[in-house]
């Protein structure tokens, strides 16, 4: 993921985020948002150029500018994307290891 | 090296270098440049950012101690070995059995009346009507009937109030009710008292010694805090409890007794004056318990997220204290350390009741009222008692038990409360030490669910969970002590 | 070391066709119908050599005058040792073999040399030729053996591999001799196949405990060890099919080059997957077989492991198991890990080096050496004094 530029935009106590949404899900941005909905009311959009648009406007007592949340919140949708890579490649697993804990076979006695 | 008939490790290594595949694994921050993962069962690494990125995108290499780790702790499997499959499904089910026990823990509320008058109680009363505020004889039958409904094999009978021994006579005789039907159920049968020990008579001791019952208090600190805190007619609060402590110890036994504070906006800066009380009394525990937001008010909306991080430095420094005296010499556990250590450290579930995933609600503690009315947890007893009936089960005088546990906003409340399926905890690497509190976020932010960003119960349980897991990174005194509170 | 197998010179005529098992006994006057089972052990106790037992043996040295009939035979000077209640194996070629002694401190069945391992350390190391005929006359040799003996260990190469007979075996051991406790030991890799796990308890032994080498928490350094592919995989799989059919398990580390470095991993590993397990033993190399073969490459000074055993141990009994260490010096151990010590080498293999002179140790708690070991054995050796 390195050399991937996302671009912000400052406008007023907002922070606009554009996402390129072949690489960052609707999903993926909406849950990285959810993280911070303490500190900032975030709006999701789409904006002219068809990208998804993420507008953060910072609460008062918010304790962060709202540069550094835009860079909070894009370090964050980065890591929801890599979550979602895992639960993607470990779906069979994890089904496969529930079917362990629930099978019916006999508990371990010790 | 070896005889010729021998292969070496690295033909053993070849199928690894085929490439792995992920095992389910959950990151989250623990400071600004390292990363806790964790897998389906608490294990956990810490490790930075980078790495996480090499680990998802298979550029791990094999053959490092790193890779060795990971595979042995079940972060990843290869063709190599797919043991780590059903091993994680044993130790899956281990965690996931305490919860189908069902309830263990159930308090009976004898009577509200009380000697106190303490400003964040919500259900006492300084009355003298008995008829009015004491649970009856016929209550506290049907309670006892319900007690063994329950399958788990240990069942902790709860007394609490008001202040329970304003009703001695009732305590003794659901004891022996309780005795007379383990006869049947022979379960593991507890019983501990929650006073203040105001009316601590020699009486209430010999019955205690003779049927094995333990007995709770409060200590919130100092005499200057706890009488403050806890306002009493004639100010001798703490005199008291400091008497009647050292009493029971002497009399019964020093584990006989245990203490717990209520934590104030005014103890926040007094945590080690208030472990200090604790230790001049010999006792070797204490909670470091978070404030309660029942009856305080919470702007809506709004976690009170000041008084958290507050919170958690009372914590923190307490924590220290608390580990300083045992390098020191002295043994002193924190509770609620110790719980969540035992989570990150062992195969085990210890099974605290507000660290559950599904909630504790009814399935791990249920509280009889004194008027016969039937609540999900104490503090569910406390919010009716605000005028919120919502997790309200029932009546022991109307309802059954199948319909009081099968009420339907406990069911969704418990339902709502997997923390696999709630957004925000779905995705934290901490979710295996953590739990739900559906009544906590109902008060708080009026849905069972809450949004984690505004719960100060997640701020705080994230707070302490990265404190633990730095120390066990970071201090190897630590380390050994929080280890072996663990075990 | 004693001397279990030696051969013996015949003083009247043969009739050994087959090789023999018998028990021996001192008693002159032995019921009749007991004798062609036993072997009279002649140390000038009579005058006449009684009649009817299958064969006579006679101590090193002590023959009367005449012998009368067939089958006498003087032992090797070597097995001066043999007593009332030993049990032999005589061949035609009169090798005789001692292969359960009264008076040891632990008996061991060998029940075959085959196995689907090749450790690199093997003490007994495989051989692929057909050798039944050890299994045979154990069954055979069951009920000469004292119903009062306290225990006894099945061994091999892969007991298990016997499959049928092994579970014979088992079977005639709990009918004829159902207060022995049973030691087994076996790789546990055949267990895998859960119908084997449920054929084994279902034999309802009442004392009876598996002992299962486990190497290292990463599966392709035990996989190495044992020099077979997969086979961590099954070993686990054999474990958690034996324990959900109630079985006792001991899990048994061998600790050198290979595998001490992760010791304390292989301790987390245990404590977090297999908490179940009954005891954990860590043993030190016994310097026979396999091990002498490859001893450069495995060797490590037990003085050069004491950081990762110590850790180890306490990470075991942290999480509330039971480790016991076996075949190490005392004097090499930590004081706060002495306690966790068994003197363990057996009677027969057990020695002292002179380097233990003066130690108060020596004979009393600590377990010695195998005599093997003289082929190497730690530089720090050094006798622990009692302060006086």
């Amino acid at each position: 993921m390195a050399g991937i530029r996302i671009p912000t935009r400052l406008v007023g106590d907002s922070i606009e985020v554009e996402f390129d949404e072949s690489v960052y899900s609707l999903d993926t941005i909406q849950r990285a948002s959810l993280k911070y909905s303490d500190l900032a009311s975030i709006a999701i959009c789409r904006s002219a150029s068809g990208s998804l648009c993420a507008t953060a406007t910072l609460f008062g007592d918010a304790g962060i500018s709202a540069d550094e949340l835009g860079k909070v919140l894009v370090n964050e949708v980065m890591d929801q994307a890599l979550r979602e890579r895992i639960a993607e490649q470990t779906s069979t697993e994890r089904n496969l290891i529930l079917s362990y804990t629930f099978s019916r076979s006999k508990l371990i006695s010790s | 090296m070896l005889s010729r008939k021998f292969k070496d490790l690295s033909y053993f290594r070849q199928t690894e270098e085929r490439g792995y595949r992920l095992l389910p694994l959950r990151f989250t921050a623990l400071d600004t440049e390292r990363y806790v993962v964790s897998n389906m069962v608490g294990e956990y690494l810490v490790l930075d950012r980078k790495v996480i990125e090499d680990l998802v995108e298979h550029r791990l290499a094999a053959g490092t101690s790193l890779y060795d780790d990971l595979k042995s702790k079940h972060f990843i499997y290869d063709e190599d070995s797919q043991a780590a499959l059903p091993l994680l499904g044993l130790k899956y089910r281990t965690k996931l059995t305490q919860a189908s026990y069902f309830t263990g823990l159930h308090i009976f509320v004898v009577t509200l009346r009380c000697d106190y008058s303490c400003p964040y109680c919500q259900v006492s009363r300084q009355t003298d009507d008995k008829v009015a505020f004491d649970m009856s004889q016929d209550t506290a039958d049907r309670a006892v009937d319900m007690v063994f409904l329950s399958p788990n094999p240990s069942i902790k009978i709860e007394f609490q109030g008001g202040e329970p021994l304003l009703n001695f006579p009732l305590i003794q005789y659901i004891v022996g009710r309780a005795e007379k039907l383990n006869e049947t159920f022979k379960r593991d049968l507890r019983f501990v008292i929650a006073t203040n020990l105001s009316f601590l008579t020699d009486e209430v001791i010999e019955f205690c010694a003779a049927h094995g019952v333990d007995l709770s208090t409060s200590l919130d600190g100092p005499a200057s805090l706890h009488n403050k805190n806890r306002p009493r007619p004639g100010k001798n609060g703490h005199q008291l409890v400091v008497d009647n402590i050292k009493r029971i110890q002497r009399r019964l036994g020093k584990h006989r007794v245990s203490a717990l504070m209520t934590t104030t906006l005014e103890s926040l800066s007094q945590v080690r004056e208030i472990i200090d009380e604790y230790v001049s009394l010999q006792l070797n525990e204490i909670f470091l318990r978070p404030l309660s937001p029942y009856g305080f008010a919470v702007r809506t909306g709004q976690i009170d997220r000041y008084d958290t991080d507050r919170w958690l430095d009372f914590f923190k420094d307490g924590l220290s204290y608390v580990l300083e005296l045992n390098k020191h010499g002295y043994p002193i556990r924190e509770i609620y350390s110790t719980i969540v250590m035992k989570k990150m450290l062992t195969p085990q579930e210890p099974g605290y009741v507000d660290l559950r995933s599904p909630a504790g609600i009814a399935i791990a503690a249920i509280v009889y009222n004194y008027d016969g009315d039937v609540y999900a947890s104490d503090e569910a007893r406390m919010l009716a008692e605000m005028g919120e009936h919502k997790f309200r089960l029932g009546n022991l005088h109307r309802d059954s038990y199948e319909t009081m546990l099968s009420n339907d906003d406990l069911m969704d409340a418990i339902e709502s409360s997997i923390t696999v399926s709630s957004p925000t905890c779905t995705d934290c690497a901490f979710l295996p030490y953590c739990g739900s509190d559906p009544v906590y976020h109902f008060a708080t932010q009026h849905d069972v669910v809450g949004n984690k960003a505004l719960s100060g119960y997640c701020r705080k349980n994230i707070g302490i969970f990265r404190h633990l897991i730095t120390l066990m990174e970071e201090d190897a005194g630590a380390r050994r002590i929080l280890q072996r509170w663990a075990s | 070391m004693l001397n279990l197998h030696a051969r013996a010179s015949a003083l009247s005529s043969l009739d050994i066709k087959e090789r023999r098992l018998a028990k021996v006994t001192c008693n002159p006057s032995l019921p009749t119908p007991l004798r062609s089972m036993s072997a009279f052990l002649y140390e000038g106790q009579c005058e006449e050599i009684p009649e009817g037992f299958a064969v006579n043996l006679y101590r090193n040295g002590i023959v009367p005058q005449k012998t009368s009939g067939t089958n006498n035979i003087e032992l090797s000077a070597d097995q001066y040792f043999l007593s009332e209640g030993d049990v032999v194996r005589i061949n035609p070629d009169l090798k005789v073999s001692v292969i359960y002694r009264r008076n040891a401190s632990s008996n061991a069945l060998l029940v075959t040399e085959q196995c689907n391992s090749f450790c690199v350390m093997c003490s007994q190391p495989p051989k692929a030729h057909d050798d039944s005929y050890l299994i045979d006359d154990w069954i055979t040799a069951i009920p000469y053996i004292d119903e009062s003996c306290p225990e006894l260990t099945i061994t091999g190469g892969e007991p298990t591999i016997l499959k049928e007979k092994f579970f014979e075996l088992v079977n005639t051991m709990r009918a004829q001799l159902p207060t022995t406790a049973i030691h087994i030991l076996t790789n546990a890799r055949n267990f895998k196949d859960i119908e084997m796990a449920r054929r084994l308890a279902s034999i309802n032994h009442p004392d009876l405990m598996l002992g299962i080498p486990l190497y290292s928490d990463v599966a392709s350094i035990h996989d190495f060890v044992v020099q077979a592919d997969g086979a961590f995989d099954e070993t686990i799989d054999g474990i958690i099919n034996l324990k959900r059919y109630g079985q006792r398990i001991e899990l048994r580390v061998v600790i050198h080059a290979s595998t001490y470095e992760r010791m304390p991993r292989l301790a987390e590993f245990i404590a977090r997957n297999l908490q179940f397990i009954d005891q954990v033993s860590l043993m030190g190399l016994e310097l026979t077989g396999f091990a002498r073969a490859n001893l450069d490459a495995i060797w490590i000074d037990p003085a050069d492991y004491q950081e990762q055993l110590a850790e180890a141990i306490e990470i075991l009994v942290m999480a509330g198991m039971t480790p016991i260490i076996f075949n190490h010096q005392l004097c090499l151990l930590r004081p706060e890990l002495r306690k966790y010590a068994v003197k363990s080498i057996s009677d027969w293999k057990r020695e002292y080096m002179p380097e233990c002179e003066g130690c108060s140790e020596a004979h009393r708690d600590c377990g010695g050496f195998f005599s093997s070991a003289k082929h190497r054995y730690s530089k720090f050796i050094t006798p622990i004094r009692i302060a006086t």
